[in-house]
């Protein structure tokens, strides 16, 4: 079965959904994947240009299975998995992320530390896992890296760079910021990829071939001037099971935090099921104003530009920011895709909370 | 006990994270003259874009800092690397991460400038008289820069960049004058051990070591430790300099080397040295009165004198003031200041009857030692007035209170009690 969704007049996504029988990977938990498929338009032209582009797809999971038990010290969380069937170390050569797919902590995802040939430890840093129990399923799936996500030799998303200068310098790929306090935080890491594979901005021009892509990312394509437009196409297993973030609200400053939504349909905000974690405003005058969404333009082209459309709730519904009669915008889509900012008023005290979309497909 | 205290104040300028969009900047210079793996390039705003200040004696290369106490605060530190993108020379390739301009103070086309320091590393201090080289030039030009060296609008990534030809640039790394505006130049030396000292009543003298390469010296005079406030009172080309007729308050210092003419850059400023110039603890008179007789301390808060006057007997009378015996009218006899422990007279000796005082006095100082808190002295002036200005009796009349008026014949003792406060 395929769909294809036009989304806008630049980017066009495409979501191929296939049933496959693939291998089960670790006894009976294996779940029928669902592989698919979206393109983003990446603009070039006379001027620089920049498009933002995400990840929904998840790379093959090296182990889909569950924990036949729990153990959790400070900063780490120990998983014997059922059926275990997997080497030493196999998830820490190349990074991995296991997810849980059940329970009270599904969707939320953490970086696997090490493991054994029955145990799984991952990295819960100051995150609780008190939701995680024995029986609860799982994947561990291998991070993106660029050389993963990009591979050097096909990769046509973007331009070659000929060497490190900016001389020389053609597409980049930026990443967000996600670690700084405040708002309209830019990118803090950029990227470009050579015959020689991708390197880093900062001194030397690192190898970046394994930098990780965290699921939820958004980064952003941008060509230099004169550059032509290229394609990006995304592909590989949609994540069936529910997604958590984690977001964060300071005690005094508002916090912003760029995301993608790791769903390759477009989600009406209603879907987002973000009211949960959504501090609502008490009007819609701007004085009032507390959390917002935010979503950056997949048509802009221009480069270094702020999202574009401003959401929050009020009275128990989402509100489009359009500063006159603020519609009703329910049922608003977010393009499979696009980035947004979740920007966190100052909460007084500061906490993490965990945002839980459920999987509608 | 001392009657001025100074402090030098460090120009201390931080990174505050505040709720403000940020910047990404790559820097990627190449390749430099004159620069070795390792040394230390920094990306420097005129941040009151009033003229670029060169680095400085002192200035510890690190970001946040100023390059002197200066406005041109360091907003970015490179370390010099010769990987072969460079082609056998070595640059400065980086990148300086979520930048809040704003709050460092930079606005949209805040001026920048790139230094580059032979021999001196991030982290490192500058020393008098090391080399620096700098360039600035706010056309992205030929070289990949997106942005010259002027500050971007304050969110995005933005892009630095002058390469030499070889590079694909448009930078003449032989003479970067010609590719820009490029200077060099060694750090100028501060002036040292800046002292200020309050010598007499309102008088400050304030002195300093000498600067190596310094032609001369400009003395500034501020209210706060905000060089922004001082104002300039002297040139010289000593080592020290008297501040007369200063009022009560507190006072900073600043001394200005000059390195010569022919470089705009001659001039730096050092810490301030500061003088607190406050109201006297002494009182003068019994019982801590502040009245001798018609004698006052002064009302002007700014001058702190004490005023005796010593007035002859008219016979059948009253009494005439010695002004009107010679001296000019508002002119002491004696007279008195008070510092913060020591009592200090200034006293007139008439030696030519009714003739002006400015050619017909001496005057002598006294000055007490310094008094402990809580402590008294008896302060004897001897008066040696002159017979034209006796009474009949041959006597002078000082009153030391209203009440206890008391004639002084000449060589008589007139005595006052000085008391600080405990």
């Amino acid at each position: 079965m395929s769909c294809l969704f036009s989304i806008s007049r630049c980017v066009r996504i495409a979501l191929l959904i296939s049933v496959l029988s693939l291998v089960c990977l670790s006894g009976s938990y294996a779940e029928r994947p669902i592989v698919g498929y979206v393109r983003f338009d990446c603009l070039g032209g006379v001027e620089s240009q920049d498009t933002v582009i995400s990840v929904q797809f998840h790379r093959p999971p090296s182990l889909i299975g569950r924990a036949s038990n729990v153990s959790a010290i400070a900063g780490e969380t120990t998983l014997a998995i059922q059926d275990a069937g997997f080497l030493a170390d196999s998830f820490t050569g190349v990074p991995h992320y296991a997810i849980v797919t059940s329970g009270t902590a599904r969707g939320q995802f953490f970086n696997v530390s090490s493991n054994s040939t029955t145990e799984v430890v991952i990295d819960t840093g100051s995150a609780t896992l008190a939701g995680l129990a024995a029986g609860d399923s799982l994947m561990v799936i291998p991070h993106w890296t660029l050389n993963t996500l990009f591979p050097q030799a096909t990769q046509t998303a973007l331009h070659e760079s000929t060497g490190a200068l900016p001389s020389q310098r053609q597409t980049e790929l930026h990443f967000f910021d996600v670690s700084s306090k405040g708002i309209e935080l830019s990118a803090d890491s950029v990227y470009f990829v050579t015959s020689t594979g991708w390197k880093q901005v900062e001194k030397g021009y690192p190898s970046a071939n394994d930098v990780v892509i965290p699921p939820g990312s958004a980064m952003i394509v941008r060509h230099p001037a004169g550059a032509a437009s290229t394609e990006f196409h995304a592909y590989s297993h949609v994540l069936q099971s529910d997604f958590a973030l984690s977001l964060e609200a300071d005690a005094l400053v508002t916090m912003d935090r760029t995301v993608s939504l790791a769903r390759p349909v477009p989600v009406t905000l209603e879907n987002l099921d973000l009211d949960s974690v959504f501090e609502e405003s008490a009007t819609s005058n701007p004085g009032d104003r507390k959390d917002e969404l935010l979503v950056f333009s997949t048509t802009s082209g221009a480069i270094n530009t702020l999202p574009t459309t401003t959401y929050f709730r009020t009275s128990g519904s989402w509100v489009l920011d359009d500063n006159n009669t603020y519609p009703n915008a329910n049922t608003d889509e977010i393009s499979a895709g696009a980035a947004m900012v979740i920007r966190k008023a100052p909460d007084g005290s500061g906490s993490s909370m965990i945002w839980l979309n459920t999987a509608r497909y | 006990m001392k009657f001025f205290s100074y402090t030098l104040i460090a120009c201390l300028l931080g990174f505050v994270t505040n709720a403000h969009a940020t910047v990404t900047v790559e820097i990627a210079i190449g390749s430099l003259p004159d620069i070795s793996s390792g040394n230390a390039g920094i990306l420097v705003a005129d941040i009151a874009r009033n003229g670029f200040q060169s680095p400085q004696e002192g200035v510890l290369i690190a970001a946040g800092n100023s390059v002197g106490p200066t406005d041109d605060l360091i907003v970015g530190v490179f370390a010099a690397e010769s990987g072969s993108h460079w082609d056998g020379g070595v640059g400065f390739s980086g990148i300086l991460p979520a930048t809040d301009l704003e709050d460092l103070g930079l606005t949209e086309g805040t001026p920048l400038k790139f230094y580059w320091l032979p021999g001196k590393n991030p982290g490192q201090v500058v020393a008098a008289g090391e080399v620096w080289h700098c360039f600035r030039e706010d056309s992205a030009g030929a070289s990949g820069g997106t942005i010259g060296l002027l500050a971007p609008d304050n969110y995005g990534v933005f892009r630095i960049s002058q390469l030499t030809t070889d590079l694909g640039g448009d930078f003449d790394s032989s003479n970067p004058a010609n590719s820009g505006d490029y200077e060099t130049d060694g750090a100028y030396g501060i002036a040292s051990n800046v002292t200020a000292t309050l010598v007499t009543a309102d008088n400050i003298e304030v002195s300093w070591g000498a600067v190596a390469g310094a032609t001369g010296y400009r003395v500034y005079r501020g209210t706060s430790p905000d060089f922004a406030s001082a104002s300039l009172l002297q040139t010289t080309s000593d080592l020290s300099f008297v501040d007369i007729g200063v009022g009560t308050g507190e006072y900073y210092y600043w001394i200005e080397s000059d390195f010569g003419a022919g470089s705009s850059l001659a001039s730096l400023q050092n810490a301030p040295a500061s003088t607190t110039f406050s109201s006297p603890d002494l009182t003068i008179g019994k019982n801590g009165s502040q009245k001798i007789g018609l004698g006052v301390i002064s009302t002007n808060p700014n001058a702190q004198r004490l005023k005796i006057l010593v007035r002859k007997r008219k016979t059948g009378r009253g009494f005439s003031f010695l002004n009107n015996q010679g001296t000019k009218s508002g002119s002491l006899l004696l007279g008195g200041s008070r510092g913060n422990s020591k009592f200090k007279m200034t006293y007139i000796r008439m030696t030519s009857p009714g003739a002006n005082i400015t050619g017909a006095v001496r005057v002598n100082v006294y000055q007490s030692r310094e008094l402990a808190p809580g402590e008294s002295e008896l302060v004897r002036i001897q008066v040696k007035p002159t017979a034209r200005l006796k009474d009949r009796r041959g006597k002078y009349r000082v009153n030391l209170t209203g009440r206890h008026a008391s004639l002084v014949s000449e060589r008589d003792t007139v005595r006052l009690e000085v008391t600080r406060k405990p």
